[in-house]
């Protein structure tokens, strides 16, 4: 049932002139203001702005003026695009922001006017591909659309509440039990007493790195935390691991529950097999959608890409399951009950490495997650993740997929 | 159209604001979750108890935790808690090596009953070697012996009433602002009765030392390290753990810690 939409405006001169103009005015006064804070403090002291800034915080605003700068360029041929890649540059402009605390006229400008141009961009490309071949399709059904959404708080709550956990025992190790009086451990995340004062170290495979101010040890210079995971990262920010643990159960619940609910409409309906399972013609496709994807051309089809279904299906058929498994046999009643299970992934402290690393296979899919949305046309995505319409661009007969 | 492009806007603009608090949250936005008499806790703490009820419905309450082989002990059983009480009672108990120790079953029963450590001893004994897993994350392979808590317990004859058995122990924990506090465990009865439920008086083949709980330490193989009180001198049948220590049914429970302890 697809909607027919009526064409808004058609391609818009001057919203590409203002949506490249405000990101590379947005990018040219982000670049002064780095610029200043590095060479010329004092200029920057006199607007209010006078307190030091650390490493990172000018690294993020390095890196939006950056994307700002490029988005702004890009948009010149490619409006929608443009537009996302100065969305990018916004947000790592607002993440030095709150990494330097700081929401004042100053550095405010280049993100409101950066925001302004990728905004423009991005809706006045979207508004664009409605006057072409373009029709409004309904993409995601409700439950789909709930689903995500309850999935993307539980997970948020689930990683920042097992990086409590974890802080712990900040070690994994491979088998049955972790070794004291032997060695089975393959990473491990401490504190020492350097020739500098403390610092915190990360030990992986066999390999030491220095993680002083993230991992082993972070915090102020003056009240230094020895946890493995920085304050910033865990729920709660100081160590209590009995609350981690209250919060990771409740969430726990909530997603393994609404996966349940899913699955059984997934099945039902046929989406689990139409959208997500790779077909035959869908292997023979994915070379060229992977090429497709690297020139940064989506196609915007009723159902998913190759590409995309492939990573879906390595989400609820691979993923989900094994983070839910192994985070099962670390509960030494459910071992009793199914003991194989835990005997399958090679014992007790193994499925807690497994949990752990399949966690950060979660954190890699968030981010690639969210910057394909930004690159494929946010606008577009988000409203078919909210309202369940998506634009399409890939003509077909009615019914086909795509 | 206005009307989804309203929602969208509006949409939008709660989830910056979502997303802003959450980027934030790096620093202490749910802190408030860590205080035990929070109802935002109060709710998510019902997870625990679902998950109790689920496992005690579809786990099998019999059901055995695994064992290994002995040639699977690498190394002694990680000590953690308390490690060497230092309570008067303790003291002159371990000097006369736990000669006088007395272990005492109360509560609600029809016959409180009291055992030396050499009558535990010559009960019928039992050894398995299972895997301890500390509540932090770690795990131990040890082979514990001892007697089964369950025919003590049938000999005593619980009254109809007793729900929960009230583990007693020499030792005490922290030192905050209420000072030391005994430590204490409780379990239901399917714990307390499962078949691997011992009262551990060797560890390893050899006497179960001080730092693992001397003279007596319960052993319930299917729950967290914290559930594994050692110390013990009593245990007591009960209708409720309301009144012992905070009232949660533990020391660690009292600290926020969930009483079920088998995840």
């Amino acid at each position: 049932m697809a909607v027919m939409e009526q064409g808004v405006s058609g391609l818009d001169p001057g919203a590409r002139n203002a949506a490249a103009g405000l990101s590379i005015v947005a990018a040219l006064a982000g670049a002064a203001i780095v610029a200043m804070l590095l060479a010329a403090p004092a200029v920057l002291a006199a607007w209010g702005v006078d307190r030091p800034v650390d490493a990172l915080t000018l690294s993020l605003l390095a890196a939006g003026a950056v994307f700002m700068l490029l988005g702004g360029v890009i948009a010149v041929p490619r409006l929608g695009l443009g537009g996302a890649i100065a969305l990018i540059g916004v947000l790592f402009w607002l993440c030095g922001c709150i990494s330097f605390k700081s929401f004042g006229w100053v550095l405010g400008a280049p993100l409101l006017l950066g925001f302004l141009g990728a905004f423009t961009g991005m809706v006045s490309h979207d508004r664009r591909a409605a006057d072409g071949d373009a029709t409004l399709v309904y993409r995601q059904s409700g439950l789909t659309r709930l689903t995500h959404w309850v999935w993307a708080v539980a997970m948020f709550f689930l990683l920042l509440s097992g990086l409590q956990i974890f802080n712990a025992r900040p070690n994994l190790y491979i088998g049955q039990q972790s070794g004291f009086g032997f060695d089975n451990s393959i990473l491990d995340i401490y504190a020492v007493n350097g020739p500098n004062g403390p610092a915190g170290q990360t030990k992986l495979f066999g390999h030491t790195f220095d993680t002083t101010g993230v991992l082993g040890m972070s915090g102020a210079a003056d009240r230094p935390v020895f946890t493995a995971f920085p304050g910033w990262a865990t729920i709660p920010s100081y160590r209590d691991l009995a609350t981690g643990r209250v919060v990771h159960f409740f969430f726990a619940w909530v997603l393994v529950g609404t996966l349940a609910i899913w699955l059984i409409n997934a099945l039902a309906i046929g989406h689990l097999w139409r959208d997500i399972v790779l077909k035959p013609r869908d292997l023979r496709a994915l070379p060229r959608d992977i090429l497709d994807h690297l020139r940064l051309r989506f196609a915007h089809g009723r159902s998913y890409t190759p590409l995309q279904k492939l990573a879906y299906f390595a989400v609820f058929v691979v993923a989900f399951p094994l983070i839910i498994a192994t985070g099962l046999t670390m509960s030494p009643n459910f071992d009793a009950t199914l003991p194989w299970l835990v005997d399958l992934f090679g014992g007790r402290q193994t499925a807690r490495t497994i949990h752990f690393f399949t966690m950060l296979a979660f954190v890699l899919f968030f981010v690639v997650h969210i910057v394909m949305v930004v690159l494929a046309n946010p606008i577009n995505e988000l409203r078919s993740m909210i309202t369940g319409y998506y634009r399409t661009n890939v003509r077909g007969r009615e019914g086909e997929e795509r | 159209m206005g009307k989804l492009i309203l929602s969208r806007r509006r949409f939008l603009t709660g989830s910056a604001l979502g997303v802003s608090s959450l980027v934030l949250s790096g620093c202490d936005q749910f802190d408030f979750l860590g205080q035990t008499d929070n109802q935002v806790r109060d709710v998510l703490e019902r997870a625990n108890s679902l998950t109790y009820h689920a496992q005690r419905l579809l786990g099998g309450q019999q059901a055995l935790a695994r064992t290994f082989s002995e040639s699977e002990i690498r190394q002694p059983q990680r000590p953690n808690g308390s490690t060497d009480p230092n309570s008067a009672e303790y003291l002159a108990l371990k000097a006369n090596d736990f000669a006088d120790y007395k272990f005492r079953v109360m509560g609600l029963v029809e016959n409180e009953l009291t055992f030396s450590l050499a009558e535990l001893r010559n009960m019928p004994s039992q050894s398995q070697v299972t895997r301890h897993d500390c509540v932090e994350g770690w795990s131990c392979i040890a082979k514990w012996t001892g007697t089964r808590l369950g025919p003590i317990l049938d000999q005593a004859k619980p009254k109809p009433a007793a729900r929960f058995v009230v583990y007693h122990c020499y030792d005490s924990m922290g030192g905050g602002f209420s000072g030391p506090e005994a430590y204490y465990e409780t379990s239901d009865l399917i714990d307390a009765t499962h078949p691997q439920t011992i009262l551990a008086y060797g560890l390893n083949n050899a006497t179960l030392p001080v730092s693992n709980g001397a003279p007596i330490r319960v052993r319930i193989e299917r729950a967290l390290g914290y559930k594994q009180a050692k110390y013990v001198h009593t245990v007591e049948l009960v209708d409720s753990f309301a009144k012992f220590g905070g009232g949660h049914g533990g020391y660690w429970e009292d600290h926020g810690y969930d009483w079920y302890g088998g995840i």
